[in-house]
């Protein structure tokens, strides 16, 4: 399991040295590389809380959440104009419809094992529960 | 059949929901799929297959129909909106699952889980399933109240019209495989609530929230390091620190609580002073003049990206791969054949150096990375796991993302 962090990691060291790259040029003032910014704040979260909710090995699990702080705090230091605009509407970025901070992102997809982290079992639910006695009655989703 | 009143504030929470019967006991939640990081003022316009969803519910009967985006705040203002009126009691919740936010299922796992201690809804597959503001009472109050009428993924508005329909009929009146009627109030008053009570209640701390670090200080046994207890002066002297401290930390909030009341305007002037940080340095470049310019300047922007990747990958275990150093190698080839371009192009000779000297600069960078393709490949060796992909190979790819203008037009 901890290949599965460790490799998500060291996707999100790429990403962000690549945003961080990026934050050089106009992108500092773009909205593309501020929603970049928190997708990898959001992943990076969300990779922290799987990472405690695992059941690897504590000294292991440490490891690697000192390495996911600190891609935290590179990811909460890149550098961004305090106002931002989408530089294409404001005839400054000219690459065509690509977005270099959207693409960085997709390096992400390159990680393609172990295939998910092993999700919890979330069944479609409904239930009907009675007014009177209380009691609970499990019924199928309809789709 | 007992109805009640809902709370004097219903619907506690803004927005984009319909009102309809107060006394309904069917709410509709729409799933809005809209793309994902969408910030709420850019949904302009809500698809009109989502807007009659909402409109058929409402008319056909239901309390309240609106549409759900996100995992987190909109969740919760489902909840305080429901818990504000009692007549409430089923949940029908349709239209096609968010892509990113999975507030469908969020809130599917909220009624049949809840939280955790954590405020995080279990076993949801969102991102962000946090319900950081509402009070607990209300989620708990929350998942007893409503009985959750599963539909995402239908669109079809005359099956949700049959789902509000069948939740307020007197006799039990099976809908697919659902036997819905109206049972009448929750047996308690409305729960009024709202996401800011916080900020009116800014003591009602939860346990999760406290650092832990900082209550062991404060319950630290009067010790020395050495673990002898201290005696007589010593202890005195220790506690009367640490009062000392506490002191100090009380004087300032207070300090802090009279200059708010005495004079807001110059607190809060001080404040934003104190808030105001150095704004970052906007590299300046001068707006390329010429189509020739702007691709050999749109050039110039990839690469700082894609050579950016390449120092992070060299910090990794690509050092030690192949794949690296032919990545290396094959962005020098480029960057020298956009150098000879550059030489052979119109431009100024001005502009020309100035573009040649930040050319020369990713040259230097690339020099100092990794060519040596006789190294073995780390997935070979075990040491890359992530799959069949290649970061080395993908950075470059950045490159694609410049399609204007393109070469043959400019040289």
């Amino acid at each position: 399991m901890d290949t599965y962090f460790k490799n998500q990691l060291r996707g999100y060291d790429v990403v962000l040295a690549t945003l961080s790259g990026f934050s050089e040029d106009i992108c500092q003032n773009c909205i593309g590389l501020s929603g970049a910014q928190t997708k990898v704040i959001k992943g990076l979260k969300k990779l922290r809380m799987d990472v405690e909710k695992s059941s690897i090995q504590e000294a292991e699990k440490e490891k690697i959440l000192i390495f996911t702080e600190s891609s935290l705090k590179a990811a909460e230091g890149l550098k961004l104009a305090e106002e931002l605009s989408c530089q294409k509407t404001a005839d400054r970025c000219k690459i065509g419809p690509g977005c270099f901070p959207l693409g960085a992102l997709e390096l992400m997809n390159q990680i393609t094992e172990p295939a998910i982290l092993p999700e919890k079992e979330v069944r479609k639910m409904a239930k009907l529960i009675c007014v009177v006695c209380g009691a609970e009655e499990p019924v199928p989703v309809v789709h | 059949m007992l109805k009640v009143s809902p709370v004097t504030d219903y619907p506690t929470e803004a927005g984009c929901f319909l009102r309809g019967n107060d006394y309904s006991p069917v709410a509709v939640v729409v799933l809005l799929n809209a793309p994902y990081g969408t910030l709420p003022p850019e949904v302009q316009s809500i698809p009109p297959e989502i807007e009659k969803l909402v409109r058929v519910a409402i008319e056909t009967g239901a309390a309240l129909s609106g549409t759900l985006q996100t995992e987190n705040i909109g969740i919760e203002k489902i909840v305080c909106n429901v818990v504000g009126n009692p007549n409430i009691r089923y949940l029908v919740l349709c239209g096609k699952e968010v892509n990113g936010h999975n507030s469908g299922s969020a809130l599917r796992a909220l009624i049949k889980e809840g939280i955790n201690d954590k405020r995080t809804i279990v076993g949801s597959q969102a991102v962000t399933p946090y319900l950081f503001n509402t009070p607990l009472e209300a989620i708990k109050r929350f998942r007893e109240q409503a009985i959750l009428v599963d539909l995402i993924g239908e669109m079809n508005p005359e099956i949700i019209a049959k789902a509000v329909w069948s939740c307020y009929q007197e006799n039990p009146t099976p809908f697919q495989s659902f036997t819905l009627y109206d049972p009448g109030a929750f047996g308690e008053t409305g729960f009024s609530c709202r996401l800011t009570w916080r900020i009116k209640h800014p003591e009602e701390i939860e346990s999760w929230e406290i650092d832990e670090e900082f209550i062991k200080k404060i319950e630290e046994p009067l010790e020395k390091k050495g673990g002898e207890p201290m005696k007589g002066n010593e202890r005195i002297l220790s506690l009367t620190k640490r009062l000392l401290k506490v002191t100090e930390e009380l004087a300032e909030i207070a300090r802090l609580c009279i200059e708010g009341l005495e004079r807001p305007e110059e607190a809060l002037r001080e404040k934003r002073l104190k808030e105001e940080k150095p704004q970052p340095t906007i590299p300046v470049r001068e707006e390329p003049v010429t189509e020739e310019e702007l691709y050999f300047t749109n050039q110039l922007r990839g690469y700082r990206g894609v050579l950016a990747a390449f120092k992070a990958l060299d910090r990794d275990i690509c050092h030690d791969g192949c794949s690296l150093p032919a990545a290396v190698i094959s962005a020098s080839k480029r960057l020298k054949n956009l150098k000879a371009s550059l030489d052979k192009s119109s431009l100024p000779e001005k502009k020309k150096e100035k573009l040649r000297r930040e050319l020369e600069e990713f040259e230097g960078v690339l020099q100092g990375l990794p060519q040596d393709t006789s190294q073995p490949c780390q997935k070979s060796v075990g040491n890359c796991t992530i799959g069949s992909g290649c970061f080395a190979n993908a950075a470059p790819d950045l490159l694609k993302l410049i399609t204007e203008p393109t070469l043959t037009s400019i040289v």
